[in-house]
Order: structure tokens, then sequence, then C-alpha cells
């Protein structure tokens, strides 16, 4: 694995380098600033497999940095773990809305940055995988998209402000109880997207959720959140914000923004996408569940059609 | 190296490490040895701006970066009484800074603190 190292303290860098050797990596190249890591990625051929990136860094720090490396073609979907001594949340909420994929604080533990990056290797891997398929399908003048299912949490290319699930997951794993309680999650369900799925081919199922990703941001734009596909029609958003738009109102918007797309649908025989939005879930004081349960449940609750009632919303956000 | 101010704090209590990781960390320890010298020099530096009134924003800011440097490494190169310190000073610091406290009243707060700092950085070279 090709790994890049950005990190302005060489003594910090000497350790990384040192402990991902011992785990069986020595591709690694490194970088003591944004500038310099930006030279680096540009003069590279092929892209790096994984990005290590401190967030404390001068000039340019690495969530700047991170959002500007989310921007080029090639890394839209390379894994980025963030890297600092500072645990506060805001440090964590603007990373990982820059698009970082995972995170891990200093002092460096061995085993959390050996645990973090054998997870790094198999998303790589699982890239890989599709790249391979991708392309042996396209020799035998197949769809590459034939390899997307519809449980798959797919990154959507034209969904910008979404990020990817599993960096949704990594965020709530980082935050710790106390921090938890202060978040809440709500699912955006399109009620009919089996059917779609079932009808369209895979690139207009594709394109599908990016019109209804698009809707979505333009409805939440002014809210303060995180937001993921999660596979299966389902979107999740996660905040720790009061919202300013009541559910029932967020998804007769999203369906307003639909419409104008109805004409398109029918020329393509789809069904137009249903939405509906699910109640806010928020994790409890005495949960023993681990702490992504909150997604699964606000995921389940917008797919069983459990509608927040008037004025909860602002309540439990 | 002949200690700049009074030691505040008993020796650095230096973790051993499991062998593997201690000889596979050498370079790091070594390079880290090293920049003690300078570093304990530069946050030198920034006091005596401090103390001439020469932008104590700046040198405050000057020696959050530096404790933060420290911070992230010392415990794990078997430091830990240094990197606690470094940690204590740079997330003080910052929580002042965030609170708007003026830079001169911080440097007030915590210059003991970096004193302390410095002697243990000192006394690591000693060792």
């Amino acid at each position: 694995m090709k790994i890049l190292v950005v990190d302005d303290d060489p003594v910090f860098q000497d350790i990384l380098i040192s402990n991902l050797r011992t785990i069986g990596h020595d591709n690694v190249t490194k970088a003591a600033s944004a500038a310099e890591a930006l030279s680096v990625v540009q003069s590279q051929h092929t892209a790096f497999d994984c990005v290590l990136l401190d967030i404390q860094m001068p000039d340019m720090d690495g969530v700047t940095f991170c959002r500007i490396l989310r921007g080029l073609p090639s890394y839209k979907q390379v894994p980025i773990v963030m890297i600092t001594s500072q645990s506060a949340k805001h440090y964590i909420d603007d990373a990982f809305a820059a698009g970082a994929t995972d995170y891990v604080t200093k002092p460096l533990d061995r085993l959390d940055l050996t645990a973090r990056i054998r997870m790094v290797e198999r998303l790589v891997e699982q890239r890989l995988q599709v790249m391979l398929l991708t392309s042996q399908a396209s020799l035998r003048n197949e769809s590459y998209e034939a390899q997307i299912d519809f449980d798959s949490a797919i990154v959507i290319p034209s969904f910008d402000r979404a990020i990817e699930y599993l960096a949704l997951e990594n965020y709530l794993l980082t935050m710790g109880k106390s921090g938890l309680l202060s978040v809440s999650a709500f699912g955006i369900q399109i009620e009919n997207a089996g059917q779609i799925f079932g009808k369209a081919s895979r690139s207009g199922f594709v394109d599908m959720l990016g019109d209804v990703g698009m809707i979505i941001s333009d409805v939440i734009k002014t809210e303060d959140m995180l937001i993921s596909y999660a596979g299966c029609g389902s979107f999740v958003g996660v905040t720790s914000k009061e919202l300013t738009t009541a559910p029932e109102e967020m998804s007769a918007m999203i369906e307003i923004g639909l419409a104008d797309f109805a004409d398109f649908y029918v020329a393509e025989r789809l069904p137009t996408p249903k939405i509906r939005v699910g109640a806010m879930v928020k994790s409890r004081l005495f949960s023993t569940a681990g702490p992504t349960r909150i997604l699964e449940r606000a995921i389940l609750l917008a797919q069983q059609g459990k509608e927040s009632t008037r004025g909860s919303w602002r309540r439990a956000a | 190296m002949t200690g700049l101010f009074s030691r505040s704090s008993d020796s650095d209590q230096q973790v051993m490490l499991p062998p593997v990781i201690s000889s596979a960390l050498f370079p790091a320890r070594a390079r880290f040895c090293d920049l003690i010298i300078q570093r304990v020099m530069a946050f030198e530096s920034f006091r005596i701006d401090f103390h001439k009134r020469r932008d104590p924003q700046a040198a405050l800011e000057g020696v959050i970066s530096l404790a933060h440097m420290i911070a992230g490494v010392a415990e794990t190169l078997g430091y830990p009484v240094a990197g606690n310190l470094a940690a204590t000073l740079e997330q003080q610091s910052r929580e002042s800074l965030d609170r708007k406290i003026p830079a001169i009243e911080i440097w007030h707060r915590m210059e003991s603190q970096l004193i302390a700092l410095m002697d243990e950085l000192e006394l690591l070279l000693d060792q």
C-alpha cells in the first residue's frame, strides 16, 4: 500500500513511519506541510492508497488540505486518516465534514493505529477488486455498474455534500459516551428504491440517487450536519445542533424538488422516487449498544415509516 | 546543559518500552533528543520576546506550536512527564485563547508550566 504521511513534526513522522513499518508498510512518502504534500500528490502518476494527515500544521491546516484533496478526482475515495493531539469535537466535525475517513489521536497508540490501518487495507482491497471487475467487465463490453448491489453504501458521485458511510460510523466511534448524548440521527428513505433498482440500469439507479442527494443537499444547505448514503435507498444524517426544518417539511421539500424531474422519470419509464423522512433518534444514556446503533435505528425508523410527531423534531434535537 | 531556571520537578521517569518497539523507535527518539536544545532555546526566545513585550500573541502561539509537537510524541518515546507537561501547556493555553483571554494574561498563568517543561527537557539531556 502506497501511503502519504503529512505532518510538520519530523519526530512524529519518524514514529509513524516506524510503526507503519512494523505492520508491514514500507512504501511511505512523507511531507512536512500541506503545500509540500500537494506538490508530492501532483507529481505522482498514480494516487496514494492512503493519506495520514495531521490536522494542526502551520500555514494550511490538515482539514483545509483534506478538502482540497477530496476535490481531486483521483482522491475522491482514497482513505484519509486525520491525526492530531486535539480531540476537541469541533476538530472532529470539521475533519469528517471535509471528507476524512477516520481519525486517530496523538500520542499515537500503536494498537489503535494498527486497527485503523487494517481497516484502510480492507477498503483499498475492496476498491481494487471493484476496479478489477470494472476492467474485466469493460473488456467483455458489459456495464461496469453491474457490480453495484442494492445494499451497497456507495459514494454517489454527484452528491458532494455526503461523506462515506464508513466515515460517518467512524465519526460516531470517536465521540465517546458523553459526546454521543448530544448527537441525533434521522433517516431519509426512498420508499420505492427497490422498485427503481429493479427497473433501472445500475447507472440509472445511481443517477436517481444523485438526483435525490442533490435535492437533499439543497434542502439541508443551512443545517449543520453530516449526511451519508447507507445503501438500500437510505440516507442518514447526524447532527448535534437544533435543526430548523421539521421532517415533514423536509420530506415535502424533497418531493417538490423531485417533481422537477418527473418528466424525465416518465420518459425513462421509471417511478419517481418517493421520500420519507424518519423520526429523530438519540443515543440512550444507559444503552449498551455500540455508538453506530443510532444510525441503524434512524434508518430503520425511516424504512418502517415511523415519522416524528409534529414538534418533536426540535425537542429531540 | 546548565539549567536556565531552577528545576521544579523530579527527574523524568523514563518508561521502559518493549525491546522490539524500543529499537524500532530509536531513530525517532534520537531525533527527539537532538531537537531538545533547539526547542528549549526556542522556548527561551519566546519568553524573551514576551518579557520585552514583542508581540506576546505570536510568542504564545509559538509556544503552543512547540508544545503541541512535544505532546504528540514524548509519551510514545517513553517520556510521559514531558509529554503530560506539554499537553497541559498546549491544552490550557488553547482553551484560554478560545475564551479570548489576552495573551499577556495567559502568559502569566502558563509561564510556570512552561518553565517546568523546559526543566524536564533539560533533564532528558542530562540522562
